[in-house]
């Protein structure tokens, strides 16, 4: 199993409301913000954002509306609803409490605390 | 929010060529894009309406296409800059499984609904037929004080079978169960109204009058108490059997109480109150509830129905016949 695969998969949801926190963004641009925040370093198939993006849509946390920028093909632009707001906000705080526990566990802060 | 799709080769799938006019396809389109788009898109075909998985294929062609300009802008040929989107892109066929997986799980759950949709059409309906048939009885018989109006079992039998034979095929016609109870509701209250005229007539019969004035106007209104409820309820797919219980709750407790208030009648007093109970829990309880929650949920579906035209994602099955005709006589 690809460690960092699985998890990077079990969080694109979480990267795809951050990205489109700042501003609305159609599935090429939250790829290509998700890769240029990482300074490149979490390449993965751009492919794979549609899923998240289609079950994010699905339970209100996005919402995507079709433009045509002219000379272009038509795109369909995503923006957070107040719901999406709610849910990054839940999601960034489970985050920051789960890598705090998993770092007391192995070690991997310099202020983490055995429990 | 615009339904801009720019037209696709997805036309010349069988599956879609009578819904989309044929001048719509791309004369140049690309053929590794669409072929690469073919395998993407090969799982959403099964779910997916028509109008969907054009609006998917066409997200992701816009992607590929952003994606191979930004690379041809590099420096690389039409062609190269096309094999490095997709490679960017991943694996079609994964993708495309999964793609489905996510997109098809609520879809098949309507499905799974709609069967509901179609059993509940068919109680609804029985229970139409034998409310009906029992009211006929009534009128027939002008005097209720002699003996019992209920038709025999075999009839009953035969009327619910019948009934709900009906209601199974309104609710699959329809595509939802609603038109099927609203139909089957507004033929009983049909039948009882007539029940009530004809008692009104025999004015020496007033009380029945009121009797059964009230159970009509409570079944009215208890079985659009419980159909809000079940609508409510019914956001949540596995509410199904949540929004039956309450509906019935709500509807069948006033039912109750009226039969209770019957018991008090001379005619009543000689039968045991258990068996009272037992048939007006299971006659207006379960009917009511049935019925309620299932106009709930085809209500539910036909106001979804209606934003999805509104939006511009769906169309009635007439629009959509003209619609083709006009393409038709375009394109000739």
């Amino acid at each position: 199993m690809d460690y960092r695969r699985e998890l990077l998969k079990g969080n694109i949801q979480t990267l795809v409301l951050a990205v489109l926190s700042d501003s609305p963004r159609h599935g090429y641009g939250i790829a290509q913000e998700i890769l240029r925040r990482s300074g490149d370093a979490l390449r993965f198939g751009e492919g794979s954002i549609y899923p998240a993006l289609h079950a994010l849509e699905r339970e209100g946390s996005i919402v995507g509306e079709w433009e045509t920028p002219q000379g272009g093909p038509a795109r369909k632009v995503y923006r957070l609803t107040d719901k999406g707001t709610q849910e990054l906000a839940t999601r960034k705080q489970t985050w920051s409490d789960f890598a705090r526990t998993i770092d007391r566990v192995i070690g991997g802060s310099p202020d983490a605390q055995p429990i | 929010m615009h339904n801009q799709f720019e037209p696709d080769p997805v036309h010349q799938n069988p599956r879609f060529k009578n819904r989309l006019p044929e001048n719509a396809i791309h004369e140049n389109a690309d053929t590794s894009l669409e072929q690469y788009l073919n395998q993407l898109c090969a799982p959403l075909e099964r779910d997916l309406s028509a109008e969907e998985y054009q609006a998917t294929r066409q997200e992701l062609r816009a992607h590929l296409l952003l994606s191979a300009a930004a690379h041809e802008e590099l420096g690389a040929t039409t062609e190269e800059a096309l094999k490095a989107a997709f490679e960017g892109f991943g694996n079609p066929q994964q993708l495309g499984r999964t793609l489905a997986q996510e997109k098809s799980a609520p879809i098949r759950a309507n499905r799974r609904l709609a069967r509901w949709g179609r059993v509940l059409g068919g109680l609804a309906g029985g229970y139409a037929a034998l409310n009906l048939t029992f009211l006929c009885s009534l009128l027939l018989r002008m005097d209720p004080h002699q003996g019992d109006v209920t038709p025999p079992i075999l009839l009953q039998l035969l009327l619910l079978l019948l009934g709900g034979r009906l209601g199974w095929l309104l609710a699959s016609g329809r595509r939802a169960a609603a038109g099927s109870s609203l139909a089957a509701l507004a033929g009983s209250q049909v039948g009882m109204g007539a029940g009530i005229a004809s008692v009104l007539l025999a004015d020496h019969y007033g009380w029945l009058a009121v009797t059964y004035s009230i159970n009509s106007v409570s079944l009215c209104f208890f079985a659009g108490l419980g159909a809000t409820v079940g609508w409510r309820l019914w956001k949540r797919p596995k509410s199904l059997a949540g929004s039956i219980l309450l509906g019935s709750a709500i509807f069948g407790l006033p039912m109750l109480l009226i039969s209770l208030r019957l018991y008090l009648y001379p005619d009543y007093r000689n039968a045991h109150i258990l068996s009272i109970l037992a048939r007006s829990i299971l006659l207006w309880c379960a009917s009511g509830g049935i019925t309620g929650a299932t106009m709930g949920c085809f209500t539910r579906s036909l106001v979804a129905r209606m934003r999805r035209i509104k939006a511009g994602r769906g169309a009635f099955p007439f629009a959509r016949r003209v619609k083709k005709e006009d393409a038709d006589l375009l394109a000739s």
